[in-house]
């Protein structure tokens, strides 16, 4: 889907145009078409990226609420410059987030990276390292669904190679 | 639903791209991402990446990106690396003794795939003035990482005219050290030589599991030499040993280690620390390596023994050690528990202080059943570096410390903030206006400061606390407040100087008021006058005493950057150049004869230890009057 931008001659003598823009702003590169009749130029916003501020994004393998949490943040977050608006709607996101499966989380982390949303990728990439910090390994194992495949001894060879981070 | 998502999740996690698990573990310490590693193959690769490494690296702030990349070329991986960084890096930071009371300030920083020990030593001014000196520095330690991230111990010292290295091993590294001990430590050889490691979970056929077995298998080509041996934790530690015992070991152990640096080979002797170029100091560091190797992997010769035989020699003693001569290739620690019996009785005769001459026999057995205990525990010796924690207590950000433990401790980081503006480290002159020495102006002593704050009986206080003086005798006991002034409360006093000649000191931003070392009751109890601190808009602090006007002017500094351009002198003979124990009001590491207790030369330095050790005795109780009218 795409944006239009409506440009008006609104003086003949002075030849100014005015710039109107209905949707947000975009670094794309437009595109002109002019319309003949009422001197109008359209501009089309073709660029996928810049919709995502207005334009709800489906999100594959996640609950609807999920979707819709991460969609109002979007808006919140696109619709305004001002720091605090774009604080509390990160603020939401995280405790939305917080309340979700971790398997959900992981989702949206290949999601957001998919889509090349970085902010989004903080938040998520945020929330799986505050699970995975100060777990022990059966517990990374357990919240994560994670099967062991090595050996007695191979486990141990392993630990003993990393013993030097443990060293408090 | 639930566990459908799961498990999901679980499979794309383990299918995160590399650079997307980097951001995850940004946020995670090595210990996380190590617990990672344990939890099945695929997390193991995926965390043993070095893009995940490379991250942990960086968020330990203590070297700059582009140098992780020069010294990643050197090691394995960006996690041996990080492992490298992780156990040395409490290390790093400024540590000092009491003694000599001009100054003992040895600054532990990143060298190259290592962290160097420099001693600051007591100078004037440069010829280029502070910033660009060159400041004069002596080698003392190196720590070197090896290609798997283990660490290499290396020790300074010169003896009659030539450099030496002393390899050596690493005891421990606190978290939070605050004292630097040399020691030695007893060792037992691991099976005939070799490691022994389990191959038995090797070489399966799938590509994961290859790459896995050839990342936790590492050849024995990659072993480092010093792995051969095994620290044994002996029953009576080192530092439970008499001072006598600890200084013999000591002395033994650094003559029978020690590995010439050649002549000719300058670039071995420290790193040059201004050079960018890496493949130089790559060079330097396997030279160094292969050196480290060498002296680590040699068995005592005979004439190693000889010189042993030397040191303990003792004319009553002849016949015992000939006996034990005639047996063959006694271990080194044979001949210790042998040969220091008689040392044990020699001490007891040298020492002729208060210190042994009241004991009763039984004190002199339990130290020698101590010192037989000790070396029973291994069979060989070596030297150690061990960084451990202690209670420690301090007056004025100045820790006290032991008289008698060959030990350097560590001054707590002062980190500028808001409302610690002037923390950090300061160096400067006496004199106004401050500049550079010219030919006919006799060089200016080089002042280094220890600026710190403290909360005292509801006042805040700024304390400069004297780390380093440049003088040629000392006035003040090392570590003494040079000043404190009372922040809380701006004066209003003017600056006692015209400016008008030099616009950089006309903006004065603000001055406190209070007190500055003055001579007191003898060396070790200064007393203090009224003066005032001048902070400038460009930095600089002044320092004035009110009656007698002189002025200690001050600038921020950089160690790591002025050491960089700095100029390297020889160190002092092994021991001395850790600590230096001995006495001393003058500047013992120049090499000029104006010392009032010993030579310079290293010969002397060992004749005289013994004598040297009892004016320590003597000299730590009484209360020298010296005193040079300056202030």
């Amino acid at each position: 889907m795409s944006q239009t931008v409506v440009l008006e001659q609104n003086a003949v003598e002075t030849q100014s145009i005015t710039l109107k823009f209905d949707g947000c702003s975009s670094d794309a590169n437009p595109s002109p078409i002019v319309n003949p009749e009422n001197q109008s130029i359209t501009i089309k916003f073709d660029d996928q990226a810049s919709n995502h501020h207005t334009i709800p994004v489906s999100i594959p393998n996640v609950d609807s609420e999920t979707e819709a949490a991460v969609n109002e943040f979007l808006r919140k977050h696109g619709s305004s410059d001002e720091e605090s608006v774009r604080t509390d709607a990160m603020n939401d996101l995280w405790s939305f987030i917080e309340r979700q499966e971790i398997g959900t989380v992981v989702v949206l982390v290949k999601f957001a990276s998919d889509v090349k949303n970085f902010e989004l990728l903080e938040i998520f990439c945020q929330r799986v390292a505050d699970v995975i910090a100060k777990k022990t390994v059966e517990e990374v194992r357990e919240i994560f669904n994670i099967a062991n495949d090595f050996t007695p001894e191979e486990e141990q060879a392993i630990r003993d190679e990393h013993r030097w981070a443990f060293e408090d | 639903m639930v566990s459908d998502s799961n498990s999901c999740g679980s499979k794309l996690l383990l299918a995160l791209p590399d650079d997307i698990f980097a951001v995850v573990t940004r946020s995670l310490r090595p210990k996380d991402v190590s617990n990672l590693s344990v939890c099945c193959r695929n997390l193991y690769v995926h965390a043993s990446s070095d893009k995940v490494w490379l991250t942990q690296c960086e968020l330990l702030r203590v070297i700059p990106h582009k140098d992780l990349i020069e010294w990643r070329k050197g090691v394995d991986s960006y996690k041996a690396l990080c492992r490298f960084l992780v156990y040395v890096q409490p290390l790093i930071g400024i540590w000092v003794h009491q003694n000599p009371e001009l100054g003992n300030v040895v600054y532990v920083m990143p060298g190259f795939i290592s962290l160097v020990g420099c001693r600051i030593i007591p100078q004037e001014l440069g010829p280029l003035g502070i910033e660009e000196g060159p400041i004069l520095w002596s080698p003392v330690f190196e720590i070197l990482g090896n290609v798997d991230g283990s660490s290499s111990f290396i020790f300074h010292g010169r003896e009659r005219d030539n450099n030496y290295m002393y390899p050596g091993s690493i005891k421990g590294i606190d978290r939070n050290c605050n004292v630097l001990l040399l020691e030695v430590e007893p060792r037992t050889q691991r099976n005939g030589g070799k490691l022994v490691h389990s191959k038995s979970f090797v070489s399966t056929p799938n590509h994961v599991d290859k790459e896995f077995s050839r990342k936790i298998c590492p050849s024995e080509s990659r072993v480092s030499v010093s792995q051969r041996f095994q620290g044994s934790k002996p029953s009576v530690p080192f530092s439970r040993l008499s001072f006598c015992d600890r200084k013999k070991l000591l002395e033994i152990v650094t003559r029978q280690i020690r590995v010439k640096v050649p002549q000719s080979g300058d670039r071995l002797c420290f790193p040059c620390l201004e050079t960018e170029d890496f493949n130089k100091l790559s060079e330097r560091r396997v030279r160094l390596m292969q050196m480290y190797d060498n002296g680590l992997s040699t068995d005592p010769t005979q004439s190693d023994l000889g010189e042993i035989r030397k040191l303990f020699d003792n004319s009553q003693h002849h016949r015992d050690v000939h006996r034990m001569q005639s047996s063959k290739k006694k271990t080194l620690a044979g001949y210790f528990r042998d040969s220091f019996k008689h040392i044990i009785g020699n001490s007891s005769s040298i020492n002729g202080s208060h210190e042994h001459s009241k004991s009763s026999s039984s004190s002199e057995n339990i130290k020698h059943a101590q010192f037989q205990e000790f070396l029973r525990s291994g069979d060989t010796i070596g030297l150690t570096l061990h960084a451990s924690t202690a209670r420690l207590s301090s007056y004025r950000a100045w820790p006290n410390m032991h008289d008698s433990r060959f030990a350097l401790y560590k001054l707590p980081k002062q980190e500028p903030f808001t409302g610690q503006e002037h923390a950090g480290l300061w160096a400067g002159t006496f004199g106004w206006p401050p500049g550079k020495p010219s030919a006919d102006k006799p060089g200016k002593a080089l002042f280094f400061l220890l600026l710190s704050y403290e909360e005292s009986q509801g006042q805040r206080l700024l304390i400069g606390t004297k780390i380093l003086e440049g003088t040629h005798y000392v006035l003040h006991p090392n570590g003494s407040a040079m000043f404190i002034v009372n922040i809380n409360v701006p004066s209003d006093e003017s600056f006692p100087w015209d400016c008008d000649g030099d616009s950089h000191f006309h903006d004065l931003k603000e001055v406190f008021s209070g007190e500055g070392i003055a001579n007191g009751y003898g060396f070790r109890y200064p007393g203090s006058k009224p003066g005032s601190l001048f902070v400038f808009e460009n930095g600089m602090l002044v320092f004035t005493w009110k009656e007698s006007r002189a002025a200690l002017t001050l600038q921020r500094v950089n160690l790591q950057d002025l050491l960089k351009k700095g100029e390297r002198v020889p160190p002092l003979p092994p021991i001395a150049n850790f600590a230096y124990l001995t006495k001393s009001y003058s500047n013992v590491y120049a090499g000029f004869s104006n010392a009032l207790n010993h030579t310079s030369s290293s010969r002397g330095f060992f004749e005289e230890g013994v004598q040297e050790m009892s004016a320590v005795i003597a000299t730590r109780k009484s209360v020298s009057g010296i005193r040079i009218g300056r202030i």
